[in-house]
C-alpha cells in the first residue's frame, strides 16, 4: 500500500474533449486499451469460468460444495467481521488524529503531520511481525510484565481476531486520516468559529461541527479502509495461523496449496467470488457517495483556518500523541530491532547476547535476499514505468470515447485494486498458468508474470494522478502550439507531457512504493529466482530463521521509510504527496 | 526531474526488467560427458542455508553449471510440481523433498529417472530406493525437542507431550505443510502403541499446531512452546547457535523420515542432474550435510556434535504402505481431532 490513496478510487475521466486525438496517439491509445484486455479483462473471465470447472466440465459443484461446508460460512463470517471491526476503530481513530492535527493548536502540527503517517510506510506483514515480537505468548512486552507482577501469564496475546483488528487499525487508519485531513483542510472555518463565539468547548466543536462536515470524505475513507482489511492477506497470515483462525484471504491462499484437493485452484475460484462480491458492493457504496458527495461547505478556497484552542487539553492531548506513536511506531520498530540483534533466538536481549553478525548474513551470505533486492526494485520500475506510460494512453482513450464507455475504462482500471490481491494473483495463475498458444511462451514462474500482476494492482494509482495532471492544463496552450504548426503527437511530447511532469513523477513514485515490499501477490506468484522482499522476509520467519528474518524486516522498513519520506519532500507543497 | 530522465529512467527500467527476467538460458540438448553445463533447476523443500551451502560447494566443484533452487515448505513444493504437470511438464530437473509417498507415486508414473551414483559406494542399499529412482542422502529423525529454560526435567517418552505439566505448552508441526510431520502422524497413527489415541490426548493438553518445523523450532527457541515434536537438526542447529532447546530420543524410538532425492525423468539437464545427485553422495558433501547437523549416510564421515551414533538410535520405520493407502482418510482424522487444515 503506498500513500498515495485518496479516500476515492474514481479517477475522473472526464477530460475535456478539445484533447480530440489524431492519428499517431490513435494507436498509443488503442494499444493501452488492449493492454487493459490483457492485464484485467483476460485474467477476470478466467477466474469466473475457472470456478465453474469441475474436472474441465462446467458444473455448479465448487459451489455447492462450499454452501454445504460450515467453514465457508465461518471464514466469511470472520472475515467480514474482522473488516469491520478494523474499520470502526481505524476511521474513529483516523478522524480523530486528523482533527486534532488540521484543526487545533497541538503543539508540534507539522511533525505530526507526518509521523502520524509513518504507520502506513510499514509494510502490514511486517508491523504484524513485530507485534508477535512484542505480543506474542513470550512477547519482549509479555515478558516484562510477568517479571514486574510476577505473573505466569502473558497480559495480551496477539495471536487471533483482536489481535488482527487491533494490527489492522495501527496499520491502515491513516487511509482514513488522509481523507479527513483532505475535506478539514479545504472546509470552511467559519461555522466552527460561530460555534467557539458560542462558548462551545473543543469537543462540542469536533462532535457537532467538524464531524457532520467531514461525513461524506470520512465515509469514503472508511470504505476504502475496509476494502484493505477484508483484502489484506499478511497480517492474518501471521497473526490468525497460531490461533487456528482463517479469514478469506489466508483461506484462499491454503486452498491454493492444497494440492490434494482435485481442482483445488477451481474451488479456491469459487470460494473467491465472495470477495469479489463484496469488494464490488463496497466499490459501488463508494461511486454513490462520490456522486452524491457535492456539499458546500466544504470550499476550495483555502481560507487561512483558525485553529481550534484546546486550552488546558493541550498538553495532554499531546501526551496522547506522542504515547500513540510510541506505541504504534517506536515499539514495533524496536522489537524488529531488538530481535535482529540477538544471538540466538530464545536468548535474553541482554547487551552480552547481542550482535551485528545477522544484518551481514542476509546482506552477503543468503543469495535470495541479494536477488530479492534487485528483483523487488526492477519489478517496483518496471512496473511503475508501464503504469505511468498506460496512464497517459488511457487518458487519451478517455477523450476518444468521450463518456460513453468512460465507466467502463474506470472499471476495469479500479477493479485490481478493489478486489483483494490474493484474487488477483489467482486470476493470473489461471490465465497464465498454460503456455500462450501460438507464442508457445509460459508467463508462469517468470519475473513477468509478478510484473502483470503489479501492474494491474497500482495501475490506479497511476492513472488517478495522470488524470488530474492531465485536466487542470489549459487548452490554449495546446491551441497555440497547433497554430504555430506543431502535430497532434508533437502537441502531446512537447507540450503535454513537459507540462504534466509532476503528475507524471508523482504517478510513478505512487505505484513505485508499494510494489517495493509487496507481499500479497508476489507470495503466489514467485518462483526460483524471482523472490521479492515480502517473500524473503516471510520465507525467513516460516523457516525458523527468525533473527534473519527481524533483520531483513528491518532493512525492507528503512528502505521503504527513506522512500516514502524521500517522495514527500519532494512533493512537499501544502500538504505534500497530491491525492488524486 | 526532468522528462528526459523520467523517459530514460523508464527504459532503463525495462530493460533491466527484461535483463533480470531472461534466465541464463537452458542447457538444451546437453552434449554427454564428464563435465556439464547450463542451468540445473532444483525443487526441494530443504532449509534455505544448508541447500545454499551444498548448492554453492557443487557448483565451485562443478564449472559452469548454475543450480537454480525453488524453495518452499514441502506443500507448496508438491503444490508446483502438481499444477506443472497439469500444465504439461515438471519445470525442475532434481526434486528433493520431505514427502517419500509423493515422490514415489511420481515414480510409479514413469516420472523418475534411474540413477545409481558411483560414489554411494560403500553406502547401505536401503537408502536407495524403487530402482534406484530414489535416493537418501542424509538421515533426519522426528525427535522430542524441549527448551531447557522451562522444562526442568527432560522427558523420555512420546507421551510426555500429553502429560498435563505441558499443557498449553506442547507443539508439533502441521502435517499439511511439513512433509516430515505427515509421514509422523500416519506412521504413529498406524501404530498400536499411539494410534489416534495420541493425538486426541495432544488435543486434550491443547497442543499447538504449528506451522513448519522452523515455525516449531522458533517458538521453543523463545519459550512460546516448552516441548515439541520436531526434526533432530533443527535443534541441534539451534543450539549450536546458541539457542535455549536440546534434542530428546524418546525410549519408543525416532521417526525416520525420508527426504529422498530424486532425479525427473523430463529432466532439462540430465547430466547435470545426474552430477548433482552423485555430488550428494562425496565425503565433501556429505562433511558438509555433517557441518550442518545432520547425520550423514556415508559411515566413513564423522557426526555432527551432539548426534547419537546410527547404531545407537531406536529407528521407528515410516508406514509408508499404511500412509500410501490412508492420505485422505489421516488428513481428514488429523482435521477432525485438531480442527485444522
Amino acid at each position: 500500500m503506498g500513500e498515495g490513496e485518496s479516500a476515492s478510487l474514481s479517477l475522473g475521466l472526464e477530460v475535456p474533449r478539445r484533447r480530440a486525438m489524431r492519428s499517431g496517439l490513435l494507436g498509443f491509445a488503442a494499444a493501452a486499451g488492449a493492454t487493459l484486455a490483457v492485464l484485467v479483462v483476460y485474467p477476470s473471465a478466467v477466474l469466473v469460468v475457472q470456478s465453474f470447472l469441475v474436472r474441465g466440465h462446467l458444473s455448479l459443484a465448487h459451489y455447492a460444495r462450499l454452501a454445504r461446508e460450515a467453514e465457508t460460512y465461518r471464514v466469511l463470517l470472520n472475515s467480514v467481521a474482522v473488516a469491520t471491526a478494523a474499520t470502526a476503530g481505524g476511521t474513529v481513530l483516523g478522524t480523530a488524529l486528523a482533527w486534532l492535527v488540521a484543526r487545533t493548536d497541538v503543539p508540534g502540527r507539522a511533525a505530526w503531520r507526518t509521523l502520524l503517517l509513518v504507520p502506513y510506510m510499514i509494510p502490514p506483514f511486517i508491523g504484524a511481525l513485530a507485534w508477535v515480537y512484542l505480543l506474542s505468548p513470550v512477547g519482549y512486552l509479555n515478558q516484562v510484565w510477568m517479571a514486574l507482577t510476577g505473573s505466569q501469564d502473558p497480559l495480551l496475546v496477539v495471536y487471533g481476531p483482536a489481535g488482527i483488528i487491533g494490527t489492522m487499525i495501527l496499520y491502515g487508519y491513516p487511509i482514513v486520516y488522509l481523507a479527513a485531513v483532505g475535506v478539514l483542510e479545504r472546509m470552511d472555518p467559519v461555522l466552527e468559529e460561530a460555534a467557539r463565539i458560542s462558548r462551545a468547548g473543543p469537543w462540542r466543536v469536533f462532535r457537532e461541527i467538524a464531524c457532520p462536515l467531514m461525513l461524506p470524505g470520512v465515509l469514503a475513507g472508511a470504505l476504502l479502509l475496509m476494502m484493505s482489511c477484508l483484502g489484506n492477506f499478511g497480517i492474518p497470515a501471521v497473526l490468525g495461523y497460531p490461533a487456528r483462525y482463517f479469514v478469506l484471504t489466508t483461506r484462499i491462499y491454503a486452498t491454493i496449496l492444497n494440492f490434494d484437493q482435485p481442482d483445488n485452484l477451481q474451488l479456491a475460484s469459487a470460494l473467491s467470488m465472495w470477495l469479489v462480491v463484496i469488494a464490488g458492493v463496497l466499490l459501488a457504496a463508494q461511486r454513490r457517495l462520490q456522486r452524491a458527495d457535492r456539499f458546500a461547505v466544504v470550499g476550495g478556497q483555502a481560507t487561512a483556518p483558525s485553529r481550534v484552542a484546546l486550552g488546558a487539553w493541550r498538553y495532554p492531548v499531546l501526551a496522547g500523541l506522542v504515547l500513540f506513536v510510541v506505541v504504534s511506531v517506536g515499539l514495533p520498530l524496536a522489537a524488529i530491532v531488538l530481535t535482529s540483534l540477538v544471538r540466538a533466538y530464545g536468548l535474553p536481549p541482554v547487551p552480552s547476547n547481542l550482535t551485528l553478525a545477522h544484518y551481514g548474513t542476509v546482506l552477503t551470505g543468503v543469495p535470495k535476499v541479494q536477488r530479492a533486492f534487485v528483483n523487488s526494485l526492477v519489478l517496483a520500475a518496471g512496473s511503475a514505468s508501464l503504469i505511468v506510460a498506460l496512464a497517459l494512453g488511457l487518458a487519451y482513450l478517455g477523450t476518444r470515447i468521450r463518456g460513453r464507455g468512460a465507466w467502463l475504462l474506470d472499471l476495469l482500471v479500479t477493479i485490481p485494486y478493489a478486489v483483494p490481491g490474493t484474487v488477483i494473483a489467482l486470476a493470473m495463475i489461471l490465465a497464465w498458468l498454460r503456455p500462450i498458444p501460438i507464442l508457445g511462451v509460459r508467463l508462469y514462474d517468470t519475473l513477468w508474470i509478478i510484473l502483470l500482476a503489479y501492474v494491474a494492482r497500482f495501475l490506479v494509482f497511476g492513472v488517478r494522478t495522470v488524470l488530474a495532471g492531465l485536466s487542470q492544463i489549459q487548452t490554449s496552450l495546446e491551441e497555440a502550439a497547433r497554430i504555430g504548426g506543431a502535430g497532434p503527437v508533437e502537441v502531446f511530447w512537447e507540450i503535454l507531457v513537459p507540462l504534466i511532469r509532476p503528475s507524471l513523477t508523482a504517478g510513478w513514485a505512487l505505484a513505485f512504493i508499494p510494489a517495493v515490499a509487496e507481499l500479497t501477490l508476489s507470495i503466489l506468484l514467485f518462483s526460483v529466482g524471482h523472490e521479492t522482499l515480502g517473500v524473503v522476509v516471510f520465507g525467513l520467519n516460516d523457516e525458523g530463521k527468525a533473527t534473519l528474518a527481524a533483520a531483513m524486516a528491518m532493512l525492507v522498513t528503512v528502505l521503504l521509510l527513506g522512500l516514502n519520506l524521500a517522495t514527500r519532500a519532494a512533493f512537499r507543497q501544502g500538504e505534500g504527496m497530491p491525492h488524486g | 526531474m526532468t522528462i528526459r530522465a523520467l523517459r530514460i529512467l523508464a527504459v532503463a527500467s525495462v530493460a533491466a526488467f527484461i535483463a533480470v527476467s531472461i534466465a541464463p538460458p537452458p542447457a538444451g540438448t546437453a552434449a554427454p560427458g564428464p563435465s556439464p553445463t547450463g542451468a540445473l533447476t532444483l525443487y526441494t523443500s530443504e532449509s534455505e542455508d544448508d541447500v545454499n551451502l551444498i548448492a554453492g560447494d557443487f557448483m565451485r566443484r562443478t564449472p559452469g553449471v548454475t543450480v537454480k533452487i525453488f524453495r518452499a515448505g514441502t506443500g507448496p513444493v508438491e503444490a508446483k510440481v502438481e499444477a506443472e504437470m497439469q500444465a504439461g511438464r515438471i519445470q525442475a530437473d532434481v526434486l528433493w523433498f520431505a514427502d517419500i509417498g509423493f515422490l514415489e507415486a511420481l515414480g510409479r508414473k514413469g516420472m523418475l529417472m534411474s540413477f545409481a551414483p558411483p560414489a554411494a559406494r560403500g553406502v547401505a542399499r536401503q537408502f536407495h530406493y524403487d530402482g534406484n529412482q530414489l535416493h537418501e542422502v542424509r538421515l533426519i529423525f522426528n525427535v522430542v525437542g524441549i527448551n531447557t529454560r522451562q522444562v526442568r526435567f527432560r522427558p523420555t517418552s512420546w507421551w510426555d507431550l500429553a502429560r498435563p505439566r505441558y499443557k498449553g505448552r506442547a507443539g508439533l508441526p502441521s502435517p499439511f505443510v511439513s512433509g516430515a510431520a505427515f509421514a509422523h502422524v500416519g506412521t504413529f497413527a498406524s501404530m498400536r502403541q499411539f494410534g489416534w489415541e495420541y493425538y486426541r490426548a495432544l488435543r486434550q493438553n491443547n497442543a499447538a499446531i504449528l506451522r513448519s518445523n522452523g515455525d516449531v523450532i522458533q517458538k521453543l527457541a523463545s519459550g512460546e512452546i516448552s516441548i515439541a515434536q520436531i526434526v533432530d537438526f533443527f535443534v541441534r542447529a539451534a543450539r549450536a547457535d546458541g539457542s535455549p532447546v536440546d534434542a530428546i530420543w524418546p525410549v519408543e524410538g525416532a521417526v525416520l523420515v525420508p527426504t529422498p532425492v530424486g532425479i525427473v525423468r523430463t529432466a532439462t539437464n540430465p547430466d547435470a542432474a545426474r552430477a548433482f545427485v552423485n555430488y550428494l553422495y562425496t565425503p565433501e558433501a556429505q562433511r558438509l550435510f555433517a557441518q550442518r547437523a545432520y547425520i550423514p549416510v556415508r559411515p566413513d564421515v564423522p557426526l555432527p556434535p551432539g548426534a547419537p551414533a546410527l547404531a545407537s538410535i531406536k529407528i521407528i520405520q515410516p508406514n509408508l504402505e499404511y500412509i500410501d493407502q490412508h492420505r485422505d482418510e489421516i488428513k481428514k482424522t488429523f482435521t477432525t481431532i485438531f480442527g485444522v487444515q
